[in-house]
């Protein structure tokens, strides 16, 4: 794995809507890999190689934005109170997060000392509304330098946990270090198909970019490209995914049949192991994705990742790399033949 | 500032109570010119002499060297850590955190359980730290062994930075902030002889400092803690404690202690004269190493003061810089009336 770029991009700050600093990075990868780059109005940015002959396009598709907290309100003292509905408000106290206002600001999610709090108190989680980000600053710059409806999100902190990797955000930047590695890649063979790479705005709360950008792009077919729950030993096995075990392959109503066929196909035939996820609804962009203009046949791979939203997210590296070479070679395995049964079924 | 260099390497080493090793090796190294004693006791304290020959009265200078931590004290197959609490922490901070463990400081997390799979009710709860795990990416209990083995200590870790002009944020301000005050006051002369003790496992129930003032027994003692500012939302004003930016937090009375009157009423006369801001500690909490010096032998005469600081005990707090010079100033200046 190129450790480098996963630092970078799970360094990057993009909390849902503020997503454009990745764009720049994104670039800057994979400028000479694409024929085509294009930054959307929807705060998405796409990547574009062309095939032979070209027929048909998959969008290769994994979200920019990373879970947060909206500043919606100040104490007299200068204290940020703070909404959030993706984040368990367990892991907030006593962490530092960056608060992007008119510049970027750090901040201390404070608690009150326990021996002045009641033992009832003590037992509960603290309640959004009792929570407050400490910026050290009074009322008056907190009201100049912090607008009601800053982003707050977690402190960066990349470290290597023995052979795995721990930092924010690695949900989903997973997968956008998965599509850039595989437009690298095309390099070897050049594909049948065209293929888009869609950076989406917005998964974590709206599902914007997926909604909007696939209608502009219009893919025949997509793969979204997330996290899933890797095991720990806070979570039951049965919802869980092994970790260092390789991509899981999404089953279920969202997820289509054929793409799904092919995927275990190639792993078969390149022998690598796959897990499977099933449900009902990814809870992924795909869920968006397959719903546009007439409907999207849509395939979802995802990376086991421990912890998720949460400033300590997880992940093994040998996960991600299995998860490149996989979807690499589905792109390279394409041919006529599924082409053909995916629109002679829809 | 040079003080805010020697905080900034005080936050970051490790040293949990019964482990202050890196602490006491950094400090040894700073005050080697300005004592002209320093030894270690069996216990672990640092005790360092300057000016013994002077006459006047013996004042010791006290503050200690060990922070809130965690020791691991099981590991599972799987090759997750559980641990115990050293000193007390509060375990609504735990989750989510990064740790540092043991000698070769390896790098853990304390995973949280995703939110999408949480019950409505688990939300709502608190986890008790025993329920807790610690991530350090091991494959089996055999790895995790050989990476971390029992025993070992854990520590947050929090890089000391500052956050806004003069507000500083790190570990272990609980109580490095007392430990630098030493040192700045060691590098000042005074007529009287001064004993600094840097003592251990304060945490855990004032240990270190139960022997610490028996070899060399001062006169007079001052304990300088970080002690709890909870000047926060929706905190009634006389349960505060004390206030960030009011200056140095003369304690009364606190768990084990009543302060020396006539000692106390000369800090604040100094404080008076020299128009430094001072308050009082207002919530009748806690305790400091000065109940153990003061039932030394035939007892000695002790002051506690301390810096404000927000969330203590936590993997961040905060401090405001004028307070630490305020608070210098303060002992300063009432040192230098011997």
């Amino acid at each position: 794995m190129n450790q480098k770029l996963i630092e970078e991009l799970t360094n990057v700050h993009a909390a849902t809507s503020e997503e454009s600093e990745l764009h720049s990075l994104i670039t800057k990868e994979l400028s000479n890999y694409v024929d085509e780059i294009k930054t959307l109005k929807n705060g998405s940015i796409y990547v574009l190689k062309k095939g032979k002959p070209g027929k048909y396009n998959l969008m290769l598709d994994a979200h920019l934005d990373e879970v947060a907290l909206f500043v919606t309100g100040m104490t007299e003292e200068g204290f940020l109170r703070v909404h959030t509905k993706s984040i368990d408000l367990k892991v907030l106290p006593g962490s530092i997060v960056c608060v992007h206002g008119e510049q970027e600001f750090k901040g201390i999610i404070g608690l009150k000392p326990y021996h002045l709090e009641s033992e009832e108190e003590t037992k509960k989680a603290v309640p959004i509304d009792k929570l407050f980000v400490d910026c050290g600053m009074d009322k008056e710059s907190v009201e100049k330098l912090i607008p009601i409806g800053s982003t707050v999100t977690f402190m960066s902190g990349f470290s290597h946990l023995n052979k795995l990797i721990s930092n924010k955000s690695l949900d989903d930047r997973v997968g956008v270090y998965t599509i850039i590695e595989v437009f690298k890649s095309l390099k070897r063979k050049l594909p049948l198909i065209n293929i888009i790479g869609h950076f989406s705005s917005q998964e974590e709360i709206t599902g914007l970019g997926a909604i909007t950008s696939t209608y502009t792009l219009k893919p025949d077919f997509a793969i979204a490209i997330d996290a899933t729950f890797g095991a720990s030993p806070n979570e039951s096995e049965r919802k869980t995914y092994k970790m260092g075990k390789g991509p899981v392959i999404f089953i279920g109503p969202s997820s289509d049949r054929i793409i799904n066929k092919k995927l275990f196909a190639v792993a078969d035939k390149f022998n690598l192991t796959l897990q499977q996820e099933i449900g009902i609804l990814s809870g992924t962009d795909a869920t968006e994705i397959q719903l546009v203009g007439g409907g999207i046949p849509v395939g979802i791979i995802s990376i086991p990742l421990r912890y998720m939203h949460t400033p300590t997210e997880v992940i093994d590296p040998t996960d991600v790399d299995k998860t490149v070479n996989l979807l690499s070679l589905f792109i390279e395995e394409i041919d006529d033949l599924f082409l053909e049964a995916l629109y002679g079924e829809h | 500032m040079e003080s805010i260099e020697l905080i900034e390497k005080l936050s970051n080493t490790p040293g949990i109570s019964g482990d202050e090793r890196k602490v006491r090796e950094l400090l040894k190294d700073e005050i080697k010119e300005y004592a002209e004693k320093i030894m270690t006791d069996p216990l672990g304290n640092l005790i360092a002499l300057k000016g013994m020959e002077k006459k006047g009265p013996r004042i010791m200078l006290n503050a200690h060297m060990d922070e809130v931590g965690l020791i691991i004290d099981h590991i599972n197959k799987d090759g997750f850590l559980q641990f115990k609490k050293i000193g007390g922490i509060d375990d609504r901070v735990l989750l989510g955190k990064r740790v540092l463990i043991g000698e070769k400081e390896i790098r853990g997390v304390i995973g949280a359980k995703a939110i999408h799979l949480q019950e409505v009710d688990e939300r709502k709860k608190s986890i008790k730290s025993t329920e807790l795990y610690i991530d350090i990416g091991a494959k089996d209990m055999e790895e995790a062994e050989s990476m971390v083995p029992r025993g070992s200590f854990a520590t947050f870790d929090t890089k000391f930075e500052e956050i806004t002009e003069n507000k500083f944020i790190g570990k272990a301000f609980d109580d490095r902030l007392g430990c630098a005050i030493i040192v700045d006051l060691l590098r000042q002369n005074y007529n009287v002889p001064i004993i600094a003790l840097f003592s251990t496992q304060e945490e855990i129930g004032l240990r270190g400092a139960a022997v610490g003032a028996h070899q060399y027994t001062p006169d007079v003692a001052i304990t300088i803690e970080g002690t709890i500012s909870n000047d926060l939302p929706e905190v009634p004003d006389h349960l505060k404690c004390s206030k960030l930016g009011r200056g140095p937090v003369i304690t009364v009375k606190d768990r084990g202690v009543i302060t020396d009157n006539e000692l106390r009423g000369k800090l604040i006369s100094t404080a008076k004269q020299n128009k430094i801001p001072y308050q009082f500690k207002q919530v009748i909490a806690g305790g400091t190493d000065s109940y153990r010096i003061q039932t030394t032998k035939k007892g000695v005469k002790v002051l506690t003061v301390a810096v404000p600081v927000r969330y203590l005990h936590s993997p961040v707090s905060l401090f405001f810089k004028d307070d630490y010079i305020n608070t210098f100033k303060l002992l300063n200046k009432f040192l230098k009336k011997f």
